[in-house]
């Protein structure tokens, strides 16, 4: 009896701190550190892209090279494109790190022309039902005919001006082979529309543009941090936004659209130059 | 528990938390494709169509010929851009005038047209007047030569869209079997550089089309020709900005009578794109066009019924007076004011002709008589003209004009001297308001006792 009623003794707990505890603790220790919880970071586009968000984004996808736990990345987007430059730069960056780390695209209201050559970017297109997607193709001022100007002395007949007329309106067509050997190359198979129709630049309904192999399923945020997750081949993962933690500064507004006499801003870029976007047409006035 | 049981359960739950951390964590990844990089540097950028072969100097082959551009309409184009075409209007001898009624010209597009050979009219955007439409039918129906062009980048933008510069053009087109589409049409295999600036390879044959293998628009409107031809088509990839429909739509058309063309840009008159394929030479084929009509004047169209150097003659035993010369003098000058020369000749040579004289047999004015039916009996009071009747010859005078591919002549007949001259003077004015013109032949009061009838009215120019 005594034997029985004496089951706990010091010697017990040291055993069983000994050979339970010690190595359950060095188990979740070492757990912890093999195999911590996974995280998906998500990036947010929800603006044109200019020089200023370009480089937001391209400080949120450094934020992710470099911190490895973040397994996979949802890039939600919400805009009309931007820039030639800036929208190349950030899919470039893209492209590198999707050879570590997966990423998923989730397109709310808008992925057009730039935002969309973004998204051929990622590994899988989720896009709502009645998103508008596509829009492919670019845009471009027509330089001014060169000519002399009092008071300027520059070195070359193109000095002042930077583009020939004519030859502008052909590189506006190789800038638009880049966006559509883009698109092949990140849809592959699964694009089914010809490239005739995928270059005409219209805005498809998601639905629509699913059917058209333009994205590949309709879903929501969650869907693609679990498709991501699923890319990933990690369980239970951590959502983070990775804005928070990668911007220092606060962000700028970027002065990229035009402004009215009437101090109305435009919906037509504030300068002249090469763009993926889209620029929607304007609403009636409400007096017709 | 044995030493090595205990080590069984130490290692145990030492890898038990490693275990599910890794099963909740980890799963197997989905297999995805190797991110591929567009080869930015192997695109290329679209030759430029190489322009033809220089062409010839053009000929000064249409002197004295007027061109007469629209500007009344509000028309969206600034000469400049036209500049190349109407060069090669002036290159061929021809007058470029613009047709702007203000203070300074109140003269209507009527009397304007009196003169023209051609009426050139670039993206209008107001409408035409019954009177002006009116006599662009007559001006076309006498052999006048009618362009009406559009251009895809002449719309003006509106809140519901483009308005496009088609609407007050295809008025006027309507009769004549064209119109234009409120389109821009475009390509996306046949192109210079981008979709809209399409490359057009077929061609009927036509004075507008000679020598072109090639051109280049930049940015046109298709045009419907429901009667006559199709002048420049695009292949099948040509579509309407409409419905994305094609099947080798139309960009020129020409009427059925050859005088009238629509074409659906002028953008590519304008440099650089001039340069591109045969555009230059489609610029001069269009300049040619506008020349090119057979308009024979009629007698309405007085005092523009000459279109070369006028000898003036004197037939039968007319002479020139000093009071026929006075008046003939104030004639050459009217002609000098249109650019022509007037002077005195023995004998009817090159040029138009003016022939003065009476109603009497004369080996020079019988021709004249026998074609216009014009009967008189030596010294008779009256002379009976075909389809007018018979008519005093006292105090009236007639005016015969016959057109003709080599010369036009003009004939001015009366029965006394200072009839006449009276006839000459009202010639000189310039205005046959006065007179009964019926087709080209024209009777006019001229004298105090002239009438038709005894119920004319004496005018300025029987007074002068």
């Amino acid at each position: 009896m005594n034997d029985k009623t004496n089951l706990f003794t010091w010697e017990n707990a040291r055993a069983i701190l000994l050979w339970a505890a010690l190595p359950l603790v060095a188990g979740l220790l070492i757990a912890a550190a093999l195999f911590p919880q996974p995280k998906i970071g998500v990036i947010r586009l929800s603006t044109q892209i200019d020089p200023y968000s370009a480089r937001d984004l391209l400080q949120q996808l450094d934020y992710v090279r470099q911190h490895p736990e973040i397994r996979a990345v949802v890039l939600v987007l919400d805009s009309p494109g931007g820039t030639v430059a800036d929208t190349e730069a950030v899919y470039l960056e893209m492209l590198k790190l999707r050879k570590q780390t997966p990423i998923v695209a989730s397109i709310n209201l808008m992925a057009a022309s730039g935002a969309y050559y973004l998204s051929v970017g990622t590994d899988y297109i989720f896009c709502k039902p009645t998103s508008d997607v596509g829009n492919i193709g670019v845009i471009g001022y027509t330089p001014y005919i060169p000519s002399l100007v009092d008071g300027i002395v520059s070195t070359g007949p193109y000095k002042l001006f930077g583009f020939e007329r004519d030859q502008y309106v052909r590189q506006i067509e190789a800038v638009k082979q880049g966006f559509a050997s883009a698109v092949k190359l990140g849809r592959g198979e699964a694009l089914k529309a010809g490239m005739d129709e995928v270059l005409s630049g219209k805005l498809w309904p998601g639905m629509e543009a699913v059917r058209l192999g333009l994205a590949d399923a309709l879903g929501a945020e969650s869907d693609a941090i679990e498709k991501a997750a699923q890319l990933a081949g990690v369980r239970n993962p951590k959502v983070v936004e990775i804005f928070p933690l990668a911007i220092v500064s606060a962000p700028t507004a970027y002065p990229f659209y035009g402004v009215s006499p009437e101090g109305l801003t435009l919906s037509t870029p504030a300068k002249a130059g090469l763009y993926l976007l889209y620029i929607p047409p304007s609403a009636p006035s409400a007096e017709k | 528990m044995t030493l090595k049981n205990h080590l069984w359960v130490g290692f145990g739950l030492f890898l038990l938390p490693i275990l599910f951390q890794a099963a909740h964590y980890t799963g197997l990844p989905q297999p995805r494709p190797t991110p591929q990089l567009p080869q930015y540097a192997n695109f290329s950028i679209p030759e430029a169509p190489t322009p033809s072969a220089s062409l010839a100097p053009a000929e000064v082959n249409h002197s004295g010929a007027r061109v007469l551009i629209d500007i009344n309409h509000q028309n969206s184009f600034q000469l400049l851009d036209v500049e190349l075409f109407t060069r090669a209007l002036a290159a061929r001898g021809a007058a470029v005038e613009y047709y702007f009624v203000s203070d300074l010209d109140l003269r209507p597009l009527a009397e304007r047209l009196k003169y023209a050979d051609a009426f050139v009219l670039f993206s209008p955007y107001s409408l035409f007047e019954a009177s002006e439409i009116s006599a662009l039918r007559d001006f076309v129906s006498q052999g006048g030569r009618l362009l009406v062009f559009a251009d895809a980048y002449r719309g003006m933008q509106g809140y519901n869209g483009e308005f496009p510069d088609t609407v007050f053009s295809n008025l006027l087109l309507a009769p004549y079997g064209l119109s234009f589409a409120g389109n821009y049409v475009y390509n996306l295999a046949e192109n210079d550089g981008n979709f809209r600036n399409v490359k057009l390879n077929s061609f009927a044959e036509n004075v507008l089309t000679d020598g072109l293998k090639q051109v280049v628009f930049y940015g046109a409107r298709s045009v419907n020709v429901t009667r006559g031809a199709a002048l420049i088509r695009g292949d099948a990839n040509l579509r309407s900005s409409l419905n994305d429909q094609g099947g080798e739509l139309a960009v020129a058309g020409l009427d059925s009578s050859g005088n009238v063309a629509a074409i659906g840009s002028y953008t590519f008159m304008t440099p650089p794109f001039d340069q591109a394929a045969d555009n230059a030479r489609l610029i001069q084929n269009l300049a040619e066009f506008a020349l090119g009509g057979e308009r024979l004047p009629t007698l309405t169209n007085f005092p523009f019924v000459f279109t070369r150097p006028v000898s003036l003659v004197t037939a039968g035993n007319t002479q020139l007076t000093t009071e026929t010369l006075t008046a003939v003098a104030g004639l050459q000058q009217t002609l000098r004011g249109i650019n022509l020369p007037l002077s005195v000749a023995a004998d009817t040579g090159s040029g138009d002709w003016l022939i003065l004289g009476s109603f009497s047999d004369s080996e020079l004015l019988n021709p004249y008589f026998d074609q216009f039916g014009v009967k008189f009996e030596e010294g008779g009071e009256t002379v009976t003209i075909a389809g007018l009747g018979e008519i005093s010859r006292a105090g009236n005078g007639v005016i015969l004009l016959l057109p003709g591919l080599n010369h036009n002549a003009l004939v001015l007949l009366a029965d006394a001297p200072e009839d006449l001259v009276a006839l000459i003077n009202l010639a000189a004015y310039g205005d046959l308001s006065g007179c009964v013109i019926q087709e080209n032949i024209g009777l006019c009061p001229v004298g105090s006792g002239g009438s038709f009838g005894g119920e004319a009215t004496p005018t300025d120019g029987a007074a002068g």
